[in-house]
C-alpha cells in the first residue's frame, strides 16, 4: 500500500461538493485580502496623526510632500570639539564625514528636529532622549562639545557655496547634562 | 445578489463589465504554475538579502538601547549584543526555511518574522528608513499562502493562491500610490498658503538642493538639474503621475510593465539625484512587476495608451475619430 499523502489543502468543514460553502469561503479569504489593502491605506494614512508620523511598519508614505520654500529655517548640528580636537570654524556635523557617514546623516537630521522641538517646547526630557539617542549612536567615540543651531538659508544658493545665517540655540557637552 | 464592495471597485478600476470569457481556466493554470515560481524566487532573494546583510548585525550591535522600535524592545532585557545576534539569525534562518521550503506556511512564517524583527532594529536608530518595508510588508502578506503539498489543487484553490499573490503585489503599489497622494495633498496645501507647489518648474530643483545641504551629501546629476530647471520639471511630473497612479496598473494589466520600469527607473534617477538607494523594493519591483502572471505576453501601444489614467479616455476618442 502506498503512504497516505498529506492533502494540499486541509480537507475541513463540510464536503467538497458543498459549492456554497465553498463559495462562502473563498469569498470571506477574497474580503480579508482586500481589507488589508484597505487597512494599509487607513493605517497609513492614520500615522499622520501620532508623534512622528510613524508605526512600524505602518507608513503614509508621504515623502517629500512639501516643497522647501525659497528660505527655509531649520534646526541643525556644529561640531565644536571632538576627540581632543578643536574646530576653529565649528563643523556641521551632518557634513563631517570621519563621524558621520552618507547613510547616517538623514537619521542625523531627524535627530536635530527631535533635539530642537525638545528645546523649542521646553521638554527637557525630549532632549535628554534625543541626546541620548545622538551621543549614543553617532558621538561614542569621545569627549567634546556640540552646538544645537538654526539656519536660514536659500537652498539652492546655499548649494552653491552662498550665504546661511547660524543661531546657536544651545551647547551641549557630550555625556554630561 | 449583489457584489461585494471590493468586486466592485476591482471591476470599475479593470474597466471590467463582463465576467472572464473562455480560456479562463487555462490561463488560471498558467498563472498559477508561473506565480509559484515567483514565490519561491521572491523567498531566493529575501535569502540573498538576509546574507548580503549580514555585516550589519555588528553596527546593531553597537546601537543604544534609547530609541528602540516597539518590535524589538524587548532588547532591552537582553542587551544589544544578543538582540543583534538572535534577530541575525533569526533572520538568516527564517529566510533559508522559507527559501528551501516556500510552500510550508511554518516556513514562511518564519522568514516574515526573522525580516519584521532584523529590519525593526536596524531601523533604531534615529529615522525609521524605509528601504527594507516593502519586504516586510510583502513578506507578512505571503503568509497566507495557502500551504501547496503534494496532490494538486482545486481551480478555487488555485484563485486563493493567485489572489494572495495579487493582494502582496497590490500592497506593493498601493505604498506608491501614497506617496504621490502625499504630494498632490501637500500641492494643494501649498497653493492655498500661495506657496511654490510640487506642479512649479522650479520645485525638484528646491527639493535637491535642500535634500544635498541637509545631509551634506554630493551628487554632481542632482547640481546639473538644479541648474537646469527645464530638465528638472518634467521628471517631476512625470514623478507625480508615475507615483500617483501605480495602483491604477495592477488593475490594467497592459500597464503593468511599463508602470514597474517607470518605478525602476524612478529609483534609479532617486539614487543619482539625492542620493536615496532603495535597492530592496528595485529587486521586488523587477521580479513581481516584469514577469508577472498578471499581464498579457503581447501588448500593443495602442491598449497601453488606451489604459493611461487621465489621458487614456482622450487618446480613446481620438483613435475613433475617422
Amino acid at each position: 500500500m502506498p503512504p497516505s499523502k498529506r492533502p494540499s489543502f486541509p480537507q475541513t468543514g463540510p464536503p467538497t461538493h458543498d459549492v456554497g460553502w465553498l463559495r462562502r469561503r473563498y469569498l470571506r479569504r477574497q474580503g480579508w485580502l482586500a481589507t488589508v489593502l484597505v487597512l494599509q491605506l487607513l493605517g497609513g494614512l492614520g500615522t499622520l496623526l501620532v508623534s512622528g508620523q510613524e508605526v512600524f511598519p505602518l507608513y503614509s508614505w508621504f515623502l517629500f510632500p512639501l516643497t522647501p520654500g525659497a528660505w527655509q529655517v531649520k534646526p541643525g548640528l556644529l561640531l565644536l570639539e571632538y576627540q581632543g580636537h578643536h574646530h576653529e570654524t565649528p563643523l556641521p556635523l551632518e557634513s563631517d564625514r570621519e563621524v558621520i557617514s552618507a547613510a547616517q546623516a538623514p537619521a542625523l537630521v531627524r535627530l536635530a528636529q527631535n533635539l530642537a522641538q525638545g528645546v523649542a517646547s521646553g521638554n527637557e526630557a525630549a532632549v535628554r532622549v534625543a541626546r541620548l539617542e545622538l551621543e549614543g549612536n553617532f558621538l561614542n567615540h569621545g569627549a567634546g562639545r556640540y552646538a544645537l543651531v538654526e539656519v536660514t538659508y536659500n537652498p539652492i544658493e546655499r548649494l552653491h557655496g552662498g550665504p546661511q545665517q547660524t543661531r546657536i540655540l544651545r551647547e551641549f557637552k557630550i555625556g554630561e547634562p | 445578489m449583489s457584489k461585494p464592495w471590493w468586486q466592485t471597485i476591482r471591476r470599475r478600476l479593470a474597466r471590467q463589465t463582463q465576467p472572464a470569457g473562455a480560456g479562463t481556466w487555462a490561463r488560471q493554470t498558467r498563472a498559477y504554475t508561473q506565480v509559484r515560481v515567483l514565490v519561491q524566487a521572491y523567498y531566493a532573494g529575501l535569502l540573498y538579502l538576509a546574507f548580503a546583510g549580514l555585516p550589519s548585525w555588528a553596527e546593531m550591535a553597537g546601537f543604544s538601547e534609547t530609541g528602540l522600535l516597539w518590535p524589538v524592545a524587548w532588547a532591552h532585557q537582553t542587551g544589544m549584543l544578543m538582540a543583534a545576534a538572535l534577530v541575525t539569525a533569526l533572520h538568516l534562518l527564517g529566510a533559508l526555511a522559507a527559501a528551501i521550503a516556500p510552500g510550508r506556511r511554518w516556513c514562511r512564517a518564519l522568514a516574515a518574522l526573522g525580516l519584521f524583527q532584523f529590519t525593526a532594529l536596524g531601523y533604531s536608530v534615529g529615522k525609521i528608513g524605509h528601504g527594507s518595508h516593502l519586504w516586510v510588508l510583502t513578506s507578512l502578506v505571503l503568509v497566507f499562502l495557502p500551504d501547496t503539498g503534494v496532490t494538486t489543487p482545486g481551480r478555487r484553490q488555485r484563485q486563493d493562491f493567485l489572489n494572495v499573490f495579487w493582494t502582496a503585489h497590490a500592497l506593493v503599489l498601493l505604498t506608491y500610490t501614497m506617496s504621490g497622494l502625499g504630494k498632490v495633498a501637500g500641492a494643494l496645501y501649498q497653493a492655498s498658503r500661495g506657496e511654490i507647489t510640487a506642479f512649479q518648474p522650479q520645485a525638484m530643483a528646491l527639493h535637491i538642493a535642500d535634500r544635498l545641504t541637509e545631509t551634506g551629501t554630493q551628487s554632481p546629476v542632482g547640481l546639473w538639474l538644479v541648474d537646469h530647471i527645464w530638465a528638472s520639471w518634467p521628471l517631476m511630473l512625470g514623478t507625480i503621475y508615475l507615483q500617483f497612479f501605480a495602483f491604477w496598473a495592477i488593475f490594467r494589466p497592459n500597464l503593468l510593465r511599463a508602470w514597474t520600469i517607470g518605478l525602476i527607473l524612478f529609483h534609479l534617477v532617486t539614487y543619482w539625484v539625492l542620493p536615496i538607494r532603495f535597492a530592496p523594493p528595485v529587486l521586488l519591483l523587477a521580479m513581481w512587476g516584469l514577469a508577472s502572471p498578471f499581464a498579457p505576453e503581447k501588448i500593443s501601444l495602442r491598449a497601453m495608451l488606451a489604459d493611461l489614467p487621465l489621458v487614456g479616455s482622450m487618446f480613446l476618442l481620438v483613435a475613433k475619430k475617422p
